[in-house]
């Protein structure tokens, strides 16, 4: 990849990587000076893997399954977030898709996220993929397809967050909230300020 | 064993105290370092995170006695949104800041903004921060807790030179722009987004123009600009039939223009009418040639 006509001076440059299912991985950020007329090559940089779960809610003792794409043939790393965080290790196939079934009988009933990382040779590690949440109860309900519309930060519902979201986060900053502003209020503490728009910018998309 | 105890305790106290290292840290840095009364300072608000951060706000206090501000550049800023851009208000009020970066920023010398200070005073100016709020990148906005130091810059009578400003003569990079409505916003009208970067003097400010008229005609009719146009801006042509024309300009007047087209060719009004049109021309071509073929109607 290469990036052309840039001023010189100090750039932010984030990347994600979509698999083929249109599920995107989290941003890698990396900070870089520029200087004019050089050439700057950027190496090792390791996105992480996607992840989805089979169920958005498992009956307890049922397993239920974290799945995503990642570099071919990479361990992956499963982190299951409760009260104490739970790991499981797998190989993803030479097509890059892994999967991993969770025996969600150690888990508490309640709400509970699963994140994954990649690892290549135990020398290259991945960030860590977004978070995706489920519910352990008393019964199966089936995943939907990630309507991404309604995920935090995406205020607007175009499945994207982005400086539209910003602006709408914007006018709400530090204002009384009403209906339609409290979609804006994203940690649900009744009022849009900087922590908002911290964790808006953690779901950022472009 | 009487050495080895006391040895054991230490390294029980070392392992058992508290983390303190703080993983962030707020820092200004003047330059030049030595100034006289008359010269100007450019002061970089700065910095360091050990770990992801991506939402900083606080408010930056000055010696108005010592120091006057002239102008505040964000270009080579960290920060990729504004919610507060800092701005020089009146000679003695403190500049207020708060924006994100999406995807987060770690590493040192991260540069927030930097403030042109011209020094009107000799003594010693202090140049501090109030309510500095830095948040982790770590999706529920936890707080990084943050050291902060303050810079006393000392100000001779005598003026040393002081700072000079490089030229700039690159545009700023280049942008789009973004459509959307919300019922909150501006009564649920179409409005536009856009941010523009300058990586040299910093964006100094937008000017919006909106026109249906080919661009080869702008010579016989100028764009109409609003320079104090600023985004989230409300379209005036609601029907979306106008190009929109953004020119982001730099401190130094260097300008960057984006255009965003125009999302339908006609108006709902003007399509009826055109409809209208239509149907009468073809009635009038339907009776013509019935006329000229003989036929009655």
């Amino acid at each position: 990849m290469t990036l052309s006509n840039l001023a010189a001076g100090n750039f932010i440059f984030s990347l994600y990587s979509e698999d083929n299912n249109g599920n995107r991985s989290s941003l890698v950020s990396f900070p870089l000076s520029l200087t004019q007329g050089a050439i700057t090559n950027v190496t090792g940089i390791f996105i992480a893997p996607t992840i989805l779960a089979d169920k958005s809610e498992v009956r307890r003792g049922d397993t239920i399954t974290l799945f995503g794409q990642s570099v071919p043939k990479s361990d992956i790393i499963i982190t299951v977030h409760s009260d104490q965080s739970y790991f499981g290790t797998t190989i993803s196939d030479k097509g890059g898709v892994y999967l991993y079934n969770f025996d969600s009988s150690i888990l508490d009933y309640g709400s509970h996220s699963a994140q994954s990382k990649a690892m290549i040779g135990n020398q290259l590690v991945s960030g860590l993929s977004p978070a995706v949440n489920f519910q352990v109860g008393t019964k199966n309900v089936a995943a939907t397809k990630a309507a991404t519309c309604g995920s935090i930060g995406d205020l607007n519902c175009d499945n994207r967050v982005n400086l539209v979201d910003f602006s709408i986060m914007a006018y709400w900053y530090q204002r009384t909230l009403s209906a339609n502003g409290l979609k804006a209020d994203l940690n649900h503490d009744n009022k849009v300020n900087l922590t908002d728009f911290s964790i808006l910018a953690s779901r950022w998309t472009g | 064993m009487y050495l080895q105890r006391p040895f054991f305790i230490a390294c029980a106290l070392v392992l058992l105290s508290p983390t303190t290292a703080v993983a962030a840290t707020i820092s200004v840095h003047a330059t030049p370092a030595n100034i006289g009364v008359g010269d100007l300072v450019r002061v970089d608000v700065l910095l360091d995170s050990a770990i992801s951060t991506n939402a900083f706000s606080g408010s930056l206090r000055y010696s108005s006695a010592t120091l006057e501000p002239v102008a505040i550049s964000d270009g080579n800023s960290i920060v990729g949104m504004w919610i507060t851009r800092p701005s020089v208000t009146s000679a003695d009020a403190p500049i207020t800041f708060a924006g994100i970066t999406p995807g987060g920023f770690s590493g040192d010398n991260g540069i927030l903004f930097s403030i042109l200070f011209k020094a009107k005073g000799a003594g010693t100016a202090t140049i501090s921060f109030q309510d500095i709020e830095v948040l982790r990148n770590d999706g529920v906005g936890g707080n990084e807790p943050t050291t902060i130091q303050p810079l006393a810059l000392g100000i001779w009578p005598e003026s040393f030179g002081g700072y000079a400003e490089p030229a700039d003569q690159t545009p700023p990079e280049y942008f789009i722009a973004l459509l959307d409505t919300d019922p909150q916003l501006f009564g649920g009208k179409a409005y536009l987004v856009f941010t523009a970067v300058d990586k040299g003097s910093g964006i100094a400010h937008y000017a919006v123009a909106e026109s249906r008229l080919p661009s080869f005609l702008f010579s016989l009719f100028p764009l109409s600009w609003n320079e104090a146009a600023m985004s989230p801006y409300a379209i005036a042509d609601q029907n979306l039939t106008s190009a929109v024309y953004i020119k982001a300009v730099d401190r130094a007047g260097n300008g960057r223009l984006s255009v965003f087209p125009p999302q339908h060719l006609f108006t709902g009004y003007e399509k009826t009418v055109l409809l209208a049109i239509l149907i009468v021309f073809v009635f009038s071509a339907w009776i013509w040639q019935r006329r000229r073929t003989g036929k009655s109607l």
